[in-house]
């Protein structure tokens, strides 16, 4: 069936408009997406701390920011040199990935702690199921400081090599966790059992790291768990809050919405504004200048105008009208 | 017609097919990979999962094996980890129901057992009005902790139940519980005993003298005493003797009851020093004598020092400064070093002669404000110890900043932002600058002037400018200034002053037209060179004469033809009418009935109709003349 180049064009027009529309409305569902609002994404903890989405490191003050690097999905040795940049200034960097995707930047920072990527679940102390572990056993900080238990999604444990020296753990699983190597879900035969150290504290340059084995403590699902709120607050530590949002690969959908996002606040600008203004000023009179010809036989009459570029268009509209009467 | 309208509803269904057809396939494309292990799960849609049985078990045994082990502090805490343990919302009462039961009876038990020591140690003293009391708090306390216990053993089996746990392995651990409480039982029903065939006991008395009254510490004091009961000598009992409250040695009393003692002190740092006889009956004189004690003071000699510590004032970070000082006293102190805290750390300087000294160098990191520091000397013999601090100030250099931000910067061009720093002695610094999203670094030791290109992508707009001055040497406190530049994008202003440009000339162009004529619409359609008279209000006086020479030949052509021109004949119908019998007039009447049509109907004129009017209507009245003739 042959489909018109004209019905294509509109059809492609009415589609992006539908999805612009859609996607500006439906808040988007990906993990850790800061304008998520369901159970994965962060924007409770970024109207809790006021936390801005930055995609370029350089750009921060590290004095007075703090810096979430939140789940990467995938290696940002890239971004390996602004992070050491930013901790180096005396910022604070914060690494929650559950991967090992950070190991590239632990290892290039010289840090004796690595992240072991094989899932931690823990059978006695926990919500709602193993897969949720509850930590309670927290070492002396000003991070932990009226922490009493830390609620973690899916974590992984640390792994701390030779004296580990310059590192202090901050927080602790159960002796009754165990690593779930073979991912059947069970405690099994020869799986490393715990406690195992699922956060250090690291100095560097004039700032310092702080490594979760999670990154999902602060989702919207689990933020609120456990005394999660509380330690993040403790992390931020009154500085600005910032999240790398430039570890995630994102699809599609996210990126068309941001497009579609960065038009609407681009047309919110006084440039764009009173384009759009003019835009609309001109074809407001265009229509208007149309519609104030006449309202009555305009084909015929224009017709006749062009046979005849020098007779009274006026009269011939009375005329037309008595003869419409007639 | 019915054609058209299919097309126009298939062109429809077509462009709403590709509509849905395109956004399905955007919001669908590309289809997420799958992932292996999930990053994290919903919280609120896990099912609730029971510990796993054997964890449990442990922790349920766990506080119920340090109990029975009389091992009565470790149960809280053991109770504490169970409660902290997952249960089900369902089942959470049953775990905390265990977890009180067993926190009850852990108390009960271990103030019993606290009771019946106290009430053993009374009656080796012979205290039996302690004894009776403490026994009778012991046997309340015992029946409710064997109360409890049978609450408890109602609790376990419903855990058990609940858990999925072993119940033999928790009924083992209370029949162990309960064989506990029976043997405290018997314990108390012994001690009861006692108390019942309990002996009238005979009072005591001591005496103790201390000679020398003062000597200094360290040193060594004679000491006499005598034990005595109701006047007579207790001979070949034992007296211990106490140094402020710590037991220094056990003498024995000798036939006369007396004792005496060389008694080596240590090394206290006390003026008054109180040295204790007690005597305790022991074995068959428990129920005998009652228990007795005496004491005696000792004025201790001692050398005091004092450690001075000079001002140190104000530090900076990452620098070196010397502390100094001295220990002074009544005698040089013998000690070699002294101890300097500060800031986290201690380290330990040489003393010659009293004076000390120590470089220190404050830590890069360390923050502004003000921490004390602290010199201790080590007590030597006869030397008391001592210790003085001071304050140190830690404080950076300011840093001057002045900055000249461009007010207005063009997007697409790079804005230069400059300026200076300086503090006394400061020779370089890493300066950062951001605008509009841009951020650029450089070194500097003084001015700098950074380059910050603007964006295409940056709006018209006022745009937060921050410079940022971080000095290499960490005593110098960084610097920065915020501001605010207007950029103008000269592509987002293009598109409103063009389209604003573009209307204001259309709406010039049309103006004229809502007058409704316009001079310049074009040649008639008389001739190309034609030049047109003005419009018809100008000249209403040449139209009217048209009309009127019109009308004029009108009448002529219908007195000579006898053709009618009745009133709803137009100028064309009469025109056609009448051509045929006009003959040679016809172009004479054809050039009348033209200019009438454009007299009445048209916006213009041609100047040369008006002669030509005329010159025809002489023609045509040439035809009045014929017809008379």
């Amino acid at each position: 069936m042959h489909v018109p180049l004209r019905a294509l064009i509109c059809g492609a027009a009415v589609a992006l408009v539908v999805l612009a529309c859609a996607s500006a409305v439906v808040p988007p569902s990906e993990d850790f997406n800061p304008s998520n609002p369901y159970w994965n994404g962060l924007e409770r903890f970024c109207r809790a701390f006021n936390a801005s989405a930055i995609s370029s490191p350089e750009a921060l003050d590290p004095g007075s920011t703090v810096l979430f690097v939140v789940g990467p999905s995938f290696d940002a040795s890239a971004r390996a040199e602004a992070w050491k940049l930013f901790v180096e200034g005396g910022g604070i960097l914060v690494l929650m990935d559950e991967v090992g995707l950070v190991n590239g930047f632990l290892e290039s920072l010289g840090l004796e702690v690595r992240v072991n990527g094989s899932p931690m679940l823990d059978a006695a102390f926990y919500y709602r199921s193993w897969r949720l572990p509850r930590a309670s056993s927290l070492g002396l900080s000003d991070v932990t400081e009226g922490v009493e238990s830390v609620v973690i999604d899916v974590p992984s444990v640390l792994e701390l090599r030779g004296n580990a020296e310059g590192l202090r753990v901050l927080a602790w699983s159960s002796s009754f966790s165990f690593l779930d190597v073979n991912r059947d879900g069970e405690p099994s035969q020869g799986e490393p059992s715990g406690p195992f150290p699922l956060a250090v504290e690291a100095s560097y340059g004039r700032g310092r790291i702080l490594l979760f084995s999670d990154s999902s403590i602060p989702v919207n699902g689990v933020v609120e768990l456990g005394d999660n709120l509380k330690l993040l607050e403790s992390v931020a530590s009154g500085r600005r809050v910032a999240v790398d949002v430039g570890v995630w690969s994102r699809p599609t959908s996210s990126i068309f919405r941001e497009l579609v996002l960065s038009a609407r606040s681009a047309a919110s600008s006084p440039d764009v504004k009173y384009s759009l203004a003019a835009v609309a000023l001109a074809a407001s009179l265009y229509v208007g200048l149309k519609a104030g010809g006449p309202a009555v036989g305009a084909e015929p009459l224009e017709e006749l105008m062009r046979r005849h570029p020098d007779w009274d268009r006026r009269i011939l509209e009375e005329l037309w009208r008595e003869m419409e009467r007639c | 017609m019915s054609s058209s309208l299919k097309g126009r509803g298939f062109m429809v269904a077509a462009a709403l097919a590709v509509a849905v057809g395109l956004a399905v396939g955007l919001i669908v494309w590309p289809p997420p990979a799958p992932r292996p292990i999930p990053r994290h799960v919903d919280p609120s849609a896990e099912a609730d999962v029971l510990p796993l049985p054997r964890f449990m078990l442990l922790l349920v045994l766990k506080p119920l094996d340090d109990l029975v082990s009389y091992n009565f502090s470790g149960v809280s805490g053991e109770l504490e980890a169970l409660g902290n343990s997952y249960a089900p919302a369902g089942l959470r009462f049953l775990v905390d129901r265990f977890c009180t039961l067993m926190s009850r009876v852990a108390e009960d038990l271990n103030e019993t057992d606290l009771l019946l020591d106290r009430a053993e140690l009374a009656a080796a003293l012979g205290l039996w009005g302690d004894v009776e009391a403490a026994l009778g708090k012991a046997k309340v306390r015992l029946a409710q902790a064997n109360v409890t216990c049978a609450e408890l053993r109602l609790a376990s089996k419903e855990l058990a139940e609940a858990f999925s746990l072993p119940r033999l392995e928790v009924y083992a651990r209370l029949e162990a519980l309960e064989s506990m409480i029976r043997e405290m039982h018997r314990r108390l029903l012994g001690l009861l005993e006692v108390v019942e065939r309990r002996p009238q006991l005979k009072a005591t008395s001591i005496t103790i003298s201390v000679e020398p009254s003062t000597t200094w510490t360290g040193g060594a004091v004679s000491v006499a005493g005598r034990l005595t009961s109701m006047g007579e000598p207790l001979a070949g009992r034992g007296i211990s003797l106490l140094v402020d409250g710590v037991r220094a040695l056990s003498v024995p009393t000798a036939s006369d009851g007396s004792f005496t003692a060389r008694l080596s002190l240590p090394y206290l740092y006390k003026e008054l020093v109180a040295v204790q006889a007690v005597y305790t009956p022991a074995e068959s004189d428990a129920y005998l004598y009652a228990p007795s004690s005496a004491e005696a003071y000792v004025h201790l000699l001692f050398y005091t020092s004092t450690v001075i510590v000079e001002p140190v004032g104000t530090v900076m970070p990452g620098k070196a400064f010397t502390v100094r000082g001295c220990v002074e006293g009544a005698a040089a102190h013998p000690s070699y070093t002294v101890s300097i805290s500060w800031a986290g750390g201690t380290l330990s300087t040489p003393l010659r002669e009293g004076v000390f000294e120590a470089v220190l160098t404050v830590p890069d990191s360390i923050a502004s404000g003000s921490y004390a520091l602290k010199v201790s000397v080590p007590a030597s013999d006869v030397f008391a110890p001592a210790r003085g601090e001071t304050a140190v100030t830690v404080e950076r250099l300011p840093v001057r900043l002045e900055v000249n931000a461009p007010p207005v910067a063009l997007a697409g061009f790079e804005a230069v932002v400059s300026g200076f720093f300086s503090s006394d002695g400061l020779r370089e610094a890493a300066v950062r600058v951001s605008l509009a999203g841009q951020t650029r670094l450089a070194n500097s030791s003084g001015g700098f002037a950074v380059g910050v290109g603007v964006p295409l992508t940056a709006l018209t707009g006022l745009h937060a400018c921050r410079v940022s001055v971080s000095p290499r040497d960490p005593w110098f406190e960084g610097a920065s200034w915020e501001g605010e530049v207007l950029v103008v994008n000269p592509i987002t202003m293009a598109a409103p002053v063009g389209l604003a440009a573009a209307a204001a000339l259309k709406l010039a162009e049309r103006r004229p037209k809502v007058g409704g004529r316009p001079s310049e619409r074009g040649p008639p359609s008389g001739g190309g060179s034609e030049a047109a008279v003005p419009l018809r209000e100008a000249d209403s006086g040449a139209l009217r004469l048209i009309l009127n020479m019109y009308w004029e030949a009108v009448g002529v052509v219908e007195g000579a033809l006898g053709v009618r021109m009745a009133p709803p004949t137009t100028i064309g119908e009469f025109l056609a009418s009448a051509s045929p019998m006009l003959g040679p007039l016809r172009g004479a009447f054809e050039v009348l009935s033209e200019a009438a049509e454009r007299a009445l109907y048209s916006p213009s004129l041609p100047v040369e109709m008006l002669p030509s009017a005329r010159r025809a209507l002489e023609e045509l009245r040439g035809l009045r003349g014929a017809r008379a003739s």
